[in-house]
């Protein structure tokens, strides 16, 4: 695969850079693949919702409540106390404190804003007009706000509506170039290598963009498991890495890698210990069942190689040690130099920073992790 | 110094034909169907079960005379775990305990006492956790046949299995010296969607992802419903697999739960930390373990016991799960669940003859 | 000649107790870097504001009671007021002591308060240092 690593947009100025004109940071690029920007308040982001959704979500506002139900909540609440800003809104939803806290304090020179505003509806027109409000929302107040040009975001589909998607596809990208991926919300009745999904990865493989998969826990809708609800916070957390798990073996052996050889699909805090373990499993399982799936062409563990990425938060922290960590990489190790990328989830509760993150692997690793792998994924 | 016997902890005794186990119904059920063995969705392009042969494509072990033939070359271990498989969730209430209870009398008429097996076989309980109280009786019911070894329950159940209405069932079998065995079972009545995001395509993405998925939600709901410190006897073996994913998905369990404690104080320490003490996962194919350049990690390794799962299309051997370990380790692996297992397993493994010159690599 | 060895006990002006709100958390730049001081009536309690998990501003976070269960699944609140839970991920630290409540114990830091003519003071102790050490060797 030949890799373009395109200079850095010139307004990116990392903290300790000179007047010089070296296109190199003078220290490693930190690029910050989920944060989770909020409205002030549900007027703010209503506003961009076209009708008649924006007067049915109004409406129903004040008895459900701001649109953002959901369920195993966090114990304590889900956010940093201190992402809180004092002007009344809710955790990141001022642009000043959240540069302060996010582009100045953690140090991150550019973020992917994920929109997880309003939680998924049942409805899939519904869905696609409040995903397009958030867009909409996103592009004004925070790409091209205050800080802007430290921000890419992603653009939000809802894939159970694959016409309006590609529709919204269409519409967000033209608008703005700092609109950078694609967001499905994972939360669905069939795994997302199912083919009705497929115009949308066609869509955004077309335009270069990664589809960006990062789930939520929405009220009553697909939060069960092959088994059963399960009952605590605790025990759900780490399931994010079966949902993903689910998708990523749908997208290998429904060939949508083989058939959108451009596309790539970044698995949001799901964890990236496991991959390597699946990667083998697929590999195993293809080797006697190939005759089943006769468009997938390759092993899958090199598809997944080749345009699959995982983003760190929350990071894992075996008790004995990063060494577990790096055993369960054994064999797997160029996934580290390519597909792994460092997020933060701020404003969440459990939110990285970068020098406890990189303390988990070897140093020949950091700067891809930290910002160079994604760097060549997003094309930054 | 003695030799430990070989086991193979998972074969499945099929029944020559579905409906076998009708004769050990009661008459309450005549004329009333009951779900074929066979697994109903994602049928495989290749036959799911090793057939005994061109001209008979029924499972491998479809008779006693059949296994005890095939032994040597589709076994090789000196004695083996008979898990039967049952016929998925039944929703009728007394069904889904009668088709169990039928099972394990199929089982014991038919193989654990069979001549030509009898010195080389346990069985496992089959029970149905749905239905507690039937599930307990079932357990006393055949507390005294040494022959029953272990316990097994369905993996694709109705609710994680350390929820509360489940207690009772793991409380009696870790009472009456039996570890339970957790194995994805056959049939089709109803079920929850297959994988966490509804019903995928094809059967190479379900073998894929059921086994272990589910494996996993019920490890985290036994840690997070406190049950192995509510049972400190309590041991649990996944049949279907999932040592090489359960370190990477507890390493997740284990981060929030120093923060979130308080909201479930009845897990008193990490959850990786119940492991060692309390779960075991047979060794698949699927996971490496017969790739010696991608074998499981050492921590996982110390979690895997030797399972076949014969006649399964993907069944490991012997020489399989063992290539890549050194000499004890190997031991280990093929003679050591009894260590584990303890109990009723233990005593019977005992029993059991080893053949001097089994060739363990 | 060389100055006597042992640490040197020094006590770090942080101001009026009645500057502290009772029940509250005031934040002081301490020698260290930022200390929460927890008045609760006549007693001080002061902690370094860093997480020993991943450096958390650990005084922010709230200060509540727990929950414990005597096996089973009954479960008693208890400790109202004594445990300071990280705002980050809600580690639970015993706020008299700085310790973790879970194993394996991990420590905020925690000063020795001493209250003198109604001004709190954290007791700090620091090596000596020493003074024309020959550090040639032979």
């Amino acid at each position: 695969m030949t890799s373009t690593i395109t200079q850095g947009p010139t307004e990116v100025r990392p903290h300790d850079s000179t007047d010089s004109n070296d296109s190199v940071p003078s220290r490693p690029l930190t690029i910050d693949c989920d944060v989770h920007p909020t409205p002030h308040d549900f007027d703010e982001f209503l506003s961009y919702v076209p009708e008649p959704w924006r007067s049915r979500e109004a409406m129903a506002y004040s008895t459900r409540g701001e649109g953002t139900s959901y369920s195993y909540y966090v114990p304590g609440g889900s956010t940093r106390k201190e992402a809180i800003p004092n002007t009344g809104g809710p955790a990141a939803s001022d642009p000043y404190l959240t540069a302060e806290q996010l582009l100045e304090g953690i140090g991150v020179d550019i973020a992917i804003l994920l929109s997880l505003v309003a939680r998924p509806v049942a409805n899939p027109v519904h869905e696609s007009a409040l995903s397009e409000g958030s867009n909409r929302w996103l592009q004004e107040r925070w790409l091209h706000g205050e800080f802007g040009d430290r921000y890419r975001g992603a653009i939000r589909v809802c894939a159970d509506a694959p016409d309006r998607a590609v529709a919204e596809i269409a519409r967000a990208h033209d608008a703005s170039d700092r609109f950078n991926s694609v967001l499905v919300i994972p939360n669905v009745l069939r795994p997302l290598g199912h083919e009705p999904y497929m115009p949308i990865y066609e869509a955004a493989a077309e335009r270069g963009l990664p589809v960006v998969m990062h789930l939520t826990r929405p009220a009553g809708m697909a939060l069960g498991t092959p088994v059963g609800f399960p009952q605590h916070f605790v025990e759900v957390q780490p399931m994010y890495a079966l949902l993903y798990a689910t998708h990523l073996v749908s997208m290998v052996f429904n060939g949508v890698f083989e058939r959108f050889p451009e596309l790539r699909v970044v698995y949001v805090e799901g964890g990236i210990a496991w991959v390597p373990a699946l990667m083998r499993r697929m590999d195993r399982n293809w080797e006697g069942l190939r005759s089943e799936v006769p468009w997938v062409k390759k092993p899958p563990s090199e598809y997944v190689a080749e345009q699959a990425f995982f983003t760190t938060q929350p990071i894992e922290e075996p008790l004995e040690g990063p060494a577990a960590l790096m055993e369960a990489f054994a064999g797997a190790e160029h996934l580290l130099s390519r597909n792994i990328l460092f997020s933060t989830d701020y404003p969440h509760w459990d939110a990285d920073e970068p020098r406890w993150v990189l303390r988990q692997f070897p140093s020949e690793y950091h700067g891809a992790i930290r910002g160079g792998n994604a760097r060549a994924l997003y094309k930054l | 110094m003695s030799i430990r016997p070989t086991i193979d902890c998972v074969v499945h005794p099929w029944p020559g034909a579905s409906e076998d186990i009708r004769e050990f119904l009661p008459a309450r059920w005549d004329g009333q169907p009951i779900p074929r063995i066979g697994r109903y969705f994602y049928p495989p392009s290749i036959p799911e079960w090793t057939p005994i042969g061109d001209d008979d494509t029924r499972p491998a072990t479809s008779s006693p005379e059949l296994l005890a033939e095939s032994w040597d070359a589709s076994i090789g271990t000196d004695g083996a775990i008979l898990v039967p498989l049952t016929r998925g969730l039944i929703p009728e209430p007394d069904l889904g305990p009668a088709v169990c209870r039928a099972t394990n009398e199929w089982l014991r008429a038919k193989w654990l006492d069979h001549p030509a097996l009898r010195d080389r076989v346990a069985g496992a309980v089959r029970i149905d956790p749905e239905d507690a109280a039937a599930a307990v009786a079932e357990l006393d019911r055949v507390a005294g046949d040494p022959r029953f070894v272990t316990v097994a329950v369905p993996l694709q159940g109705r609710e994680p299995y350390g929820s509360r209405r489940y207690l009772p069932v793991w409380q009696k079998a870790a009472e009456l010296g039996f570890t339970v065995t957790i194995v994805a079972d056959g049939g089709c009545g109803i079920n929850q969607f297959p994988t966490m995001a509804g019903y995928c395509d094809h059967y190479v993405e379900y073998n894929s992802l059921l086994p272990w998925t589910a494996a996993m939600v019920h490890l985290a709901s036994f840690v997070g419903g406190g049950v192995f410190e509510s049972i400190p006897g309590l041991r649990v073996v996944f049949l279907d697999g999932g040592a090489d994913v359960v370190f990477p998905f507890m390493w997740r369990m284990d981060k929030p739960w120093r923060g979130v404690r308080y909201q479930v104080p009845w897990i008193e320490k990490h959850p990786t930390e119940y492991l060692v003490d309390h779960v075991r996962f047979c060794v698949q194919r699927a996971e490496g373990a017969a790739l010696p350049a991608a074998s499981l990690t050492s921590l996982a390794t110390e979690l895997t016991v030797y399972g076949s799962r014969f006649p399964h299309w993907d069944a490991i051997t012997p020489e399989e799960a063992s290539a890549g370990l050194d000499a004890d380790a190997a031991e280990n692996l093929l003679s050591g669940a009894a260590d584990f297992y303890g109990g009723r397993f233990a005593r019977w493994a005992a029993e059991l003859s080893a053949r001097p010159g089994l060739p363990v690599r | 000649m060389s100055a006597p060895a042992g640490p040197r006990v020094e006590h770090f002006d942080c101001g009026p107790l009645a500057d502290l709100e009772d029940g509250g958390m005031t934040l002081v730049d301490g020698p260290d870097g930022s200390v929460g001081l927890f008045r609760r009536g006549d007693t001080v309690y002061a902690l370094r504001n860093w997480c020993p998990h991943n450096g958390a501003p650990v005084c922010l976070g709230p200060v509540t009671g727990t929950n414990v269960t005597k096996g089973g699944h009954e479960v008693e609140h208890v400790r109202d007021g004594e445990i300071l839970r990280c705002p980050w991920h809600k580690w639970e630290f015993e706020l008299a002591t700085g310790m973790s409540i879970t194993q394996p114990v991990r420590k905020v830091h925690s000063y020795r308060v001493v209250i003198e003519n109604d001004r709190v003071y954290l007791v700090i102790r620091r090596l000596r240092k020493r003074k024309n050490v020959d550090t040639t060797h032979d």
